[in-house]
């Protein structure tokens, strides 16, 4: 029913943002997550990234060509690690260190995490008020006739 | 003064809906009415699905139960607008004079 598309497509919005949320949340909590430096056996966390790719509603009958789908919401279709280079701490009492004092620490900013949060968390809610938009508008179409 | 005159100003010719829908006698009031109310049980059953497989773990979005609840409630609203204006015109038939 095309009046519940928008419902759907914001659906679809809130999905992806939370996965994002997850992806920011686990990037926090492994902020600590050290590796040995240049030893492929103990790799330090890499900070994950979502990539967004939008949805195009499936070709069906008449519909040909790309630029005749309509755009049927947001998805994840993959996450890459950042290739940033980790963080190197002296630290020569871990575990971890290598001969010379060095660990590996996860290229993860935290101010930049939390950015990102704010980010996604305003994102869904923008979501959630595209939903409530459609909501008043198919409310409001009821009303046609009232009274 | 010129006046112009209404029948230039209206479209020559206003269609209401499909043509030959009606004539076809395929889409009665009835089979219509039952369909829509078909589509409102089975948004209604997938609201509760949707519910039932969140407790149960399967969707762990919380907005897909709360939206699938609000497309269930608007369908039903639509149903009882139908439903009133149905029972309005028959009121409005049995009120006429004999």
């Amino acid at each position: 029913m095309p009046l519940f598309d928008s419902f759907a497509i914001s659906s679809s919005g809130m999905t992806s943002n939370r996965l994002w949320l997850d992806l920011i949340t686990n990037n926090v909590v492994n902020m600590n997550t050290a590796g040995r430096p240049g030893d492929p056996n103990l790799q330090p966390y890499r900070r994950q990234v979502p990539v967004f790719s939008e949805v195009l509603e499936t070709a069906t009958g008449s519909v040909t060509g790309k630029d005749r789908l309509k755009g049927m919401g947001v998805h994840v279709p993959r996450v890459v690690e950042d290739p940033a280079d980790p963080r190197l701490v002296h630290d020569p009492s871990h575990p971890y260190a290598d001969e010379d004092g060095y660990v590996a620490y996860p290229n993860i900013n935290i101010a930049n995490e939390m950015v990102n949060m704010i980010a996604a968390t305003r994102a869904y809610e923008a979501s959630v008020t595209a939903v409530n938009a459609a909501k008043s508008m198919a409310l409001k179409a009821l009303e046609i006739g009232r009274g | 003064m010129n006046v112009t005159p209404l029948q230039m100003i209206l479209p020559a010719e206003v269609k209401s809906g499909p043509e030959g829908q009606e004539t076809a006698g395929v889409n009665s009031f009835g089979e219509v009415l039952s369909r829509a109310l078909d589509d409102v049980n089975k948004a209604q059953l997938k609201a509760d699905e949707t519910t039932k497989q969140f407790l149960t773990g399967e969707i762990q979005d919380i907005h897909q139960v709360t939206i699938a609840a609000e497309e269930a409630r608007i369908m039903m609203q639509l149903a009882v607008e139908v439903r009133n204006k149905v029972v309005e015109a028959y009121q409005e038939m049995s009120r006429m004079q004999v």
